[in-house]
């Protein structure tokens, strides 16, 4: 091979061709939009309501339902991205997904922590709503940008 | 100074590798729909790739019909990683 290296142009080709097909993949086969508001808004509702929760009041209840509508939610984005022949990858293997997806737990076990701790200890009402809201818009973030749990979609 | 792969070269072995990275597994349908090319071209691409253990095939049965499900090994994950920085080395020299 190193007789017959390629050209500069041969070389910057073959990668606009990796980065087309992989863009292309990543795009033409992602779930619908909706399904993935639906999965942000109701993981969104489980760090709102464990914020909310005080001696079993009636935030438990959207907690529970919050984690009903994720777990079917993402059951279903599993099952549409296998019935067009993909299955994404959980635990990812590229060190740019480990990246985002450790900065991503780290955040929202912080989150979590803050949600609860915020309105119980420094009486700041306003935190679960924000915690969130945060949470839902970095769950719709990583869906959009890392869909199959492994190549980061690109702009254009 | 990473060095090109010759056997991820082929330009649709290196589209193959480019769309397995992207994922746990992938039907060999799919593959061949983005790729445009017909069943025994493909397979002779993935027999390539598996003879070199770069990727992996298995049959499983969905609905009552085969599929076959290809993945890439981390040996071809990272013969692939290695060839993209090879391209990347070239663009970059002078």
């Amino acid at each position: 091979m190193k007789n017959d290296l390629p050209s500069q142009t041969e070389a910057k080709d073959a990668l606009n061709a990796v980065h087309n097909i992989q863009q292309n993949l990543l795009i033409e086969y992602s779930p619908p939009v909706w399904l993935r508001l639906i999965m942000s808004l109701s993981y969104g509702a489980i760090f709102f309501g464990y914020g909310m929760t005080e001696h079993e009041n009636i935030w438990a209840l959207a907690m529970i339902v919050g984690a009903i509508i994720f777990t079917l939610s993402t059951a279903l984005y599993y099952y549409l991205y296998k019935i067009q022949g993909i299955r994404i990858r959980i635990i990812p293997r590229s060190i740019k997904a480990e990246k985002i997806n450790a900065y991503a737990g780290i955040g929202f076990a912080a989150l979590g922590f803050l949600s609860r701790f915020l309105r119980t200890e420094m009486s700041l009402d306003w935190a679960p709503h924000i915690c969130a809201a945060t949470a839902s818009i970095v769950m719709f973030w990583l869906l959009i940008k890392l869909p199959t749990g492994e190549t980061v979609v690109k702009e254009n | 100074m990473p060095e090109l792969d010759p056997i991820i070269h082929a330009p649709n072995r290196l589209r193959i590798c480019a769309m397995l990275a992207t994922s746990a597994e992938l039907d060999f349908r799919l593959l061949k729909e983005q790729l445009d090319v017909s069943d025994s071209v493909l397979s002779k691409q993935l027999k390539a790739l598996e003879d070199a253990n770069y990727i992996e095939a298995k049959k499983r049965s969905y609905n009552g019909r085969p599929r076959t499900w290809v993945s890439l090994t981390d040996l071809g994950q990272s013969a692939f990683n290695n060839h993209v920085a090879a391209l990347k080395s070239i663009i970059n020299s002078d």
